[in-house]
C-alpha cells in the first residue's frame, strides 16, 4: 500500500508533463520537419528549455550525483565541460544552422554529407550517431529503472515498469515530435529545479545544517573527496582536464543535440541561448550537494548502487509523497531526452542510413517511415539495457568517446576550403581503430589521460594530415562538388 | 553578395579586415572562461583558501561557470559592435 502513492504521484506527473506536450501541438500538422526539427520555428524560450532540458538527463540527475557519492569531486567534470559546450555551440551552431536552414537539414549526417558533399560520409557519421546514442539510451532505462525500484520500496518489477514508461513516452514523441518535447521540457524543468532545491539545499540544511557544513564534513570524513589525485592515476587531475575537452567538444555532436540547433527560429535565438545556458548548469552544484550528503548520511552503496545515492536518502527518512515527487521529476528528466534520443537516432536511420537524401524528397517526405523507425529503435534500445550492467556515468563516458570523433569533421567543415570527405572518414577510422586498441588492452586512460581524447587527437591529426596531403598532392583529387554550400544575403 | 557560412548576417558590409578583427576579439574572450575550466583547474586544485566557505577548487569551478555568461556576453557585444 505504501508502495502506491510515490507510483501514483510519478504516474501522474509523466501523464501531466505528457498532456502539455500534446496539447501544445494539437493544431500543429505533422510534417517530417515538423516532427524532427519542429519545423524551425521554436521561440528562444522554448529552445532555451529544450536544449537545457536535453542536458538534464539520467547522466545529471543521478549519474553525477552518484559520482559525486563514489569518486569525489571528479564528478564535477559535467560542470566544466557543459560549460564550456556552451561556448563552443556559441560560435560553433550558427553557421551550421545557416547550412541546415539553406539546404533543409534534418539530422546532423545530413549535414557532413552536405558540407562535405557526400552521402556515403552522411551514411557513416549516422552509424556513428546511432552506434553512441544506444548506451545513452540505455542509461535512461536504467535511470528510470532505479527510480521505480526506489519509489516502490522494491516491490515492483521494475524492468517490466520500465517498458511501460519507456514505450510510453515513445509514443508521446510518435505524436508530440520535438515541439511537443520543449513545451513538455518547460513542465519538466519546473519540476526538476524544484526536485534540485530540495535535494542539493533542503537534504544538507536538514542532516547537517548548511551545504557548507556538509562540505567541511565531506573533508574532514573523506580526504581526497574535494582535491584532484596527482600524477597519471585514473580520476586524477590529468584524467579531469581530458574529459572536460573530451565531453566539452562531445555535447553538442550528439545526434539529438545537433538536430535540436536546427529547431531554432532564428540564428541570434542559438547566441541567446548559448549565453545563458551556463546560468541552468548551477543546477548541478545542487545535484553533487544532494550526492555528498548521501555519501554522509547513507554510506556503503558500492559499485552501480552509487546511483541511488540520493534518491536512496530520501526514500528512508522522507513521506512516500515527498518521494513520488523527486522520482517522478526525475523520471521525466530520463524519458524526455531518451524521447528526443530515439527521434535522432530513428532519423539518422531513415533518412541517412537506408534513405535517399535528395532536397526534393525532403518536402514530400512523410513523417511514416521515421516513426516506424521510433518503434524499432526502441526496441532495439530496450533489448540492450536488459544486459547492461555498469554505472551511468561509465555507459556515458563510453557514448562520449563514440560520439565526439565527429568533432573534427564538424569543425574543418567550417574551413573556407574543406578537406576531402575521405579525410573525415580516414579520421573517424583512425580514431575508431584507436578506440578498439584501447578497449582490447583493457584500458580507459593512458599515462592518465582519457583514452577517448587521445582518439580525439589522432583523429584530429589524421584529418588534417590527409587535408595538407590532398592540398599539396593536387587539386585533381579533390571532388569539385565539395565546395562550400552557399545561398543569397537575405 | 554570397554569403558565406562563417560570415554573420546582422552587420553592415563592412571589410574584411574589420570583420575579422571583431571576430578574433570576441573568440579571444570567449576563450577566457574555456581555460579557466580547463587548464586552469590543475592549478586550483587544492582546499584552501575557502571561497564561500566551500573548498578551493569546488569554489573555484563554481565561479568560473557563473563567470561565463558575463564572458560571452561580451563576446557578443564585441561580436556586433559597430
Amino acid at each position: 500500500m505504501k508502495a502506491a502513492i510515490p507510483l501514483i504521484i510519478m504516474g501522474l506527473l509523466v501523464f501531466m508533463t505528457a498532456a502539455v506536450g500534446l496539447v501544445s501541438v494539437r493544431n500543429v500538422k505533422m510534417s517530417l520537419p515538423e516532427l524532427l526539427v519542429g519545423g524551425r520555428s521554436l521561440s528562444r524560450v522554448l529552445l532555451w528549455v529544450l536544449m537545457a532540458g536535453e542536458t538534464y538527463t539520467s547522466y545529471t540527475f543521478l549519474g553525477a550525483a552518484g559520482w559525486a557519492y563514489g569518486k569525489g569531486i571528479c564528478a564535477f567534470y559535467v560542470f566544466c565541460s557543459f560549460t564550456i559546450a556552451c561556448v563552443i555551440s556559441y560560435f560553433l551552431l550558427p553557421p551550421i544552422w545557416r547550412v541546415a536552414r539553406q539546404n533543409n537539414l534534418m539530422t546532423n549526417a545530413d549535414y557532413f554529407a552536405v558540407a562535405y558533399g557526400s552521402s556515403g560520409l552522411g551514411r557513416v557519421t549516422a552509424l556513428v550517431g546511432i552506434i553512441a546514442l544506444v548506451p545513452f539510451v540505455t542509461l535512461q532505462l536504467t535511470g528510470i529503472q532505479i527510480l521505480i525500484h526506489l519509489a516502490s520500496y522494491g516491490t515492483v518489477n521494475t524492468a517490466a515498469a520500465a517498458g511501460v514508461a519507456f514505450f510510453m513516452i515513445i509514443a508521446f514523441v510518435f505524436a508530440g515530435g520535438i515541439r511537443g518535447v520543449a513545451w513538455a521540457s518547460i513542465l519538466k524543468d519546473a519540476m526538476m529545479v524544484g526536485a534540485l532545491l530540495f535535494a542539493g539545499i533542503a537534504l544538507p540544511v536538514h542532516f547537517l545544517g548548511s551545504p557548507i557544513a556538509m562540505m567541511n564534513r565531506v573533508v574532514l570524513t573523506h580526504p581526497g573527496f574535494m582535491i584532484l589525485a596527482g600524477g597519471s592515476q585514473e580520476f586524477g587531475v590529468r584524467w579531469f582536464v581530458s574529459t572536460v575537452c573530451l565531453t566539452a567538444c562531445g555535447a553538442f555532436m550528439w545526434p539529438h543535440a545537433f538536430a535540436a540547433s536546427y529547431a531554432a527560429r532564428d540564428e541570434d535565438s542559438i547566441r541567446w541561448n548559448a549565453v545563458r545556458l551556463p546560468i541552468y548548469q548551477i543546477m548541478l552544484l545542487l545535484v553533487y550537494f544532494a550526492g555528498f550528503t548521501a555519501l554522509l548520511i547513507r554510506p556503503g552503496l558500492k559499485g552501480a548502487a552509487v546511483d541511488q545515492s540520493f534518491v536512496l536518502l530520501v526514500q528512508e527518512h522522507y513521506s512516500a509523497w515527498v518521494l513520488g515527487a523527486i522520482a517522478g521529476a526525475g523520471c521525466l528528466a530520463a524519458l524526455l531526452p531518451a524521447g528526443t534520443q530515439v527521434l535522432a537516432a530513428a532519423s539518422l536511420v531513415t533518412r541517412n542510413v537506408v534513405g535517399r537524401r535528395t532536397s526534393r524528397s525532403v518536402g514530400e517526405q512523410g513523417p511514416g517511415g521515421t516513426r516506424v523507425m521510433i518503434v524499432l529503435v526502441a526496441a532495439l534500445a530496450f533489448g540492450l539495457w536488459a544486459f547492461a550492467d555498469t554505472t551511468i556515468i561509465g555507459l556515458v563516458l563510453m557514448g562520449y568517446s563514440i560520439v565526439t570523433q565527429l568533432f573534427p569533421g564538424v569543425v574543418f567543415s567550417l574551413l573556407p576550403r574543406r578537406p576531402h570527405a575521405a579525410c573525415v572518414g580516414f579520421g573517424l577510422g583512425v580514431a575508431f581503430v584507436v578506440l578498439l586498441a584501447f578497449e582490447a588492452a583493457g584500458l580507459n586512460v593512458w599515462n592518465g589521460i582519457n583514452t577517448g581524447l587521445v582518439a580525439l587527437v589522432c583523429n584530429a591529426v589524421a584529418v588534417l594530415a590527409c587535408y595538407l596531403a590532398t592540398s599539396i598532392v593536387g587539386p585533381m583529387w579533390r571532388r569539385k562538388g565539395s565546395s562550400i554550400p552557399t545561398f543569397p544575403e537575405t | 553578395m554570397v554569403m558565406r557560412p562563417n560570415d554573420n548576417l546582422d552587420g553592415q558590409p563592412q571589410d574584411d579586415h574589420e570583420k575579422s578583427n571583431r571576430k578574433v576579439c570576441s573568440a579571444l574572450v570567449a576563450v577566457i572562461p574555456v581555460l579557466a575550466l580547463s587548464a586552469g583547474v590543475p592549478f586550483a586544485n587544492r582546499l584552501e583558501p575557502r571561497i564561500l566557505g566551500m573548498p578551493f577548487l569546488v569554489g573555484y569551478l563554481t565561479v568560473w561557470v557563473l563567470l561565463t555568461p558575463g564572458f560571452l556576453l561580451l563576446a557578443n557585444a564585441l561580436r556586433k559592435r559597430k
